[in-house]
């Protein structure tokens, strides 16, 4: 299929619903294993995004992720703000300027954006953080992509996977970010970052079905 | 002449630090730190981090940039990517406060970029006691 400005637009409102709904639930899983405002920061980048989308309205869906990417840039304020920065610029400068893109073009965006993630954060996966979710999901979708199928249909896989992903971090001891300084102590909790990852990916093929 | 520019997670720290700095010396180099969140709260605004180096490196030779955890960190490692000037700005792997005052002082004194975060960074092995 292809992904136009109102497509983007749609995953950005839905990002930033999962974002505002699931604000304590991030805080909390935050505080347990970090400063505990990941909730708090992520809603306020969202909102502040949704507000300059508003007032600048976008004419390519490049427009509208340099336009988040820079919002989260200047208002979440912790480590959040350039990671997730920098998955919308990258994403931004992937996309161009077409005035849409399609689903090789959209994996391959998302495959920039873990690139650039990881290069700031030197996270792998294992490390407890946002990496586990990003690194298998996009490795799914590219090797399927390649294989001729599309995001709609697999959609299904592709939450269940995030999910199954954002799980497995309970276990981890953390080795990056605040978390690490807990040592064991991290061990038992799930990741936050990890978890709006996954919101992340399910605003993505939500946003298909025009929701 | 260079710059050095303070990142900390906490306005009060940037704000104090700048302060001590500037204590220590008064020309030679341009001192400037960016802390907290636009609404004051405890954070880094990573896109005044952007625009701020911005300025620092057209108006000077060089840009040294300390900071504390790892948030100041990845808003000035994002901020060099995106500006593509990475040949002018040095991130120093120190201590925030002790490796700002070296620094500044280091950078004041008319030493290269490399001798600066090569002095910053040695303070990581300095004993207090």
């Amino acid at each position: 299929m292809m992904y136009d400005t109102e497509y983007f637009i749609r995953f950005v409102k839905i990002f930033a619903k999962y974002l505002a709904e699931n604000k304590d639930y991030l805080t909390q899983l935050d505080a347990a294993i970090g400063d505990g405002d990941h909730g708090i920061n992520m809603d306020r980048g969202a909102r502040v995004a949704l507000e300059r989308l508003e007032s600048i309205n976008p004419k390519t869906p490049g427009e509208i992720m340099r336009t988040v990417g820079m919002a989260l840039l200047s208002s979440v304020g912790g480590a959040a703000g350039p990671l997730y920065g920098t998955v919308f610029m990258r994403m931004s400068m992937t996309f161009r300027n077409k005035e849409q893109v399609d689903d090789k073009e959209l994996v391959s965006a998302l495959e920039q954006a873990l690139l650039g993630i990881k290069g700031l954060g030197k996270a792998e996966v294992g490390d407890k953080t946002m990496v586990d979710v990003w690194e298998p999901v996009v490795i799914f979708l590219k090797e399927k992509i390649e294989n001729g199928r599309t995001l709609p249909e697999m959609c299904k896989d592709v939450v269940s996977l995030a999910e199954e992903c954002v799980k497995a971090t309970i276990p981890l001891q953390a080795r990056k970010g605040r978390a690490s300084y807990l040592g064991e102590r991290s061990i038992g909790h799930q990741d936050p970052g990890a978890t709006s990852s996954y919101y992340f990916f399910k605003s993505l093929c939500e946003a298909i079905r025009g929701e | 002449m260079l710059s050095v520019l303070i990142l900390s997670h906490s306005p009060d720290i940037a704000k104090g630090l700048k302060k001590m700095c500037l204590q220590m010396v008064s020309d030679g180099v341009i001192i400037d730190a960016i802390g907290g969140t636009r609404d004051g709260s405890l954070g880094i605004d990573a896109e005044l981090v952007l625009t701020k180096l911005k300025e620092m490196t057209a108006e000077s030779d060089g840009v040294v940039i300390l900071g504390d955890i790892g948030s100041t960190i990845m808003a000035a490692k994002n901020a060099i990517n995106m500006l593509g000037i990475s040949e002018k700005v040095r991130i120093a792997d120190a201590p925030l406060v002790e490796g700002a005052l070296v620094a500044a002082i280091e950078a004041s004194i008319g030493s290269s970029i490399e001798e600066v975060v090569r002095k910053a960074e040695k303070v990581k092995f300095v004993s207090k006691l």
